[in-house]
C-alpha cells in the first residue's frame, strides 16, 4: 500500500507504480491532464518512465476558463 | 495586419474566456469581437470531472490562438512550473506570466515575476508578462528577454480604466519597440479605444465583457473600440490647446469688423 497526495487529498494505490498507471487508475484521460510531482514538472512524454511512491505529491491540471 | 510575439494578426483585442454565463456566449463573444487569440487557465480538476476537456475542445473549434496564464501563482517555482504545464497540455510556448504578490489588490510582485521571466524565456518561452506601470520593472522585462508587455489599467476586474495614464504613456515613449498591452482593470470600451489613442499596441479584456449584461454586444463594442482607437492613433491626434480656435474660416465672414467687445 502506498499514500498519495493527488490535488491535495490522500489517495491510497495498492503498490507504487508509473504516472500513466496512476492516472489511469484515476480514471484520468491523459490527453486533458498536465502534472507536477513534488512540485515539478513531468512532461507527458515521460509518464511512463515516473515512478509515483509512497508520500509523493501530485498536482494534475486541466484547461480552465482564465483571464 | 500587427505582429503579437511570432504571429501575424489582424485584429488587436485578447479576450479573456473566465466568468461568462455560458460557453455558449463565450463563443458567440469571441467571434462578435473578432479576437484571435484568447487567455486561459490550468487548474486541479477531479478525474469524474470532464469540463477541462469539454472546454479545451470548444477553444480548439474557434481557430483562436491561446495564451496560458499562470493566474493565482504566487512564488517563481508555481509560476514556472504552471509555465511548463502549460505549454506541455496546450502546445504553444506562450504564456501570459503572473505573479500575484497582494491577495486584495492581485498586484503583482515584479522582483519574482522578473526571476520567473528570466527562467522561462531561457527554457524558450514566449512571455508576455502582467505587470504594473512601473518603467523599471518593464524595463527590466525586456532585458529579461520578453517582447511582450502588459501593464495593468486598473486592478484586475476592478473596472477602473486607466487610474495612471501618465505613467502608461512614459512606458510608450521610453519602450518605442516593445510590444505593449494593457492588461487588466478596463470597464469600458472607450477606455480600451484611449489606450489605444495611447500608441499601445493591443489591449487584454475580460471581466467587463463576460459580465456585461449583453456579452456578446459589449465584446462587438471592445472591438470596435480597440479598432477605433488604433486607427485614430495612425491616422495622429492634434494637440490639446488651452484656447479656442475656430474652425470655420474667418476670412471673408459677414458682418466682420475689427472692434472686438473686450
Amino acid at each position: 500500500m502506498m499514500t498519495v497526495i493527488v490535488n491535495g487529498e490522500n489517495i491510497a494505490f495498492d503498490k507504487e507504480m508509473s504516472l500513466t498507471e496512476i492516472l489511469k487508475a484515476l480514471d484520468y484521460q491523459g490527453e486533458s491532464v498536465a502534472a507536477a510531482l513534488n512540485g515539478e514538472f513531468v512532461p507527458r512524454s515521460e509518464f511512463d518512465q515516473t515512478t509515483v511512491r509512497d508520500g509523493d505529491t501530485l498536482e494534475l491540471v486541466a484547461p480552465m476558463q482564465g483571464g | 495586419m500587427w505582429k503579437l510575439a511570432d504571429k501575424e494578426l489582424t485584429n488587436r483585442l485578447i479576450q479573456g474566456t473566465a466568468q461568462y454565463p455560458s460557453p455558449e456566449i463565450l463563443c458567440e463573444s469571441i467571434r462578435a469581437s473578432g479576437a484571435e487569440v484568447v487567455t486561459i487557465a490550468l487548474r486541479r480538476q477531479s478525474p469524474k470531472d470532464k469540463a477541462g476537456a469539454r472546454f479545451w475542445e470548444l477553444i480548439r473549434g474557434l481557430g483562436v490562438h491561446v495564451l496560458p496564464n499562470t493566474a493565482g501563482c504566487r512564488t517563481v517555482k508555481e509560476a514556472v512550473t504552471t509555465a511548463q504545464m502549460a505549454r506541455d497540455l496546450f502546445g504553444t510556448s506562450w504564456i501570459k506570466l503572473e505573479v500575484i504578490g497582494d491577495d486584495y489588490t492581485l498586484q503583482p510582485d515584479t522582483t519574482a515575476l522578473v526571476e520567473a521571466a528570466r527562467i522561462l524565456v531561457k527554457d524558450g518561452f514566449e512571455v508576455l508578462p502582467y505587470t504594473t506601470e512601473d518603467l523599471i520593472v518593464a524595463q527590466c522585462l525586456v532585458d529579461a528577454g520578453c517582447r511582450v508587455v502588459m501593464p495593468w489599467g486598473a486592478y484586475i476586474g476592478s473596472a477602473q480604466g486607466l487610474t495612471n495614464k501618465f505613467a502608461l504613456m512614459t512606458l510608450r515613449k521610453r519602450l518605442p519597440d516593445t510590444t505593449l498591452i494593457v492588461d487588466a482593470g478596463l470597464g469600458k470600451p472607450s477606455e480600451a479605444a484611449h489606450a489605444m489613442e495611447l500608441g499601445y499596441d493591443g489591449v487584454l479584456v475580460n471581466t467587463a465583457i463576460a459580465l456585461a449584461k449583453d456579452p456578446v454586444s459589449m465584446a462587438r463594442a471592445f472591438g470596435d473600440a480597440v479598432r477605433a482607437g488604433r486607427a485614430a492613433y495612425e491616422a495622429g491626434l492634434i494637440t490639446p490647446r488651452e484656447m479656442a480656435a475656430p474652425s470655420t474660416p474667418t476670412i471673408g465672414q459677414p458682418f466682420w469688423h475689427s472692434e472686438r467687445r473686450e
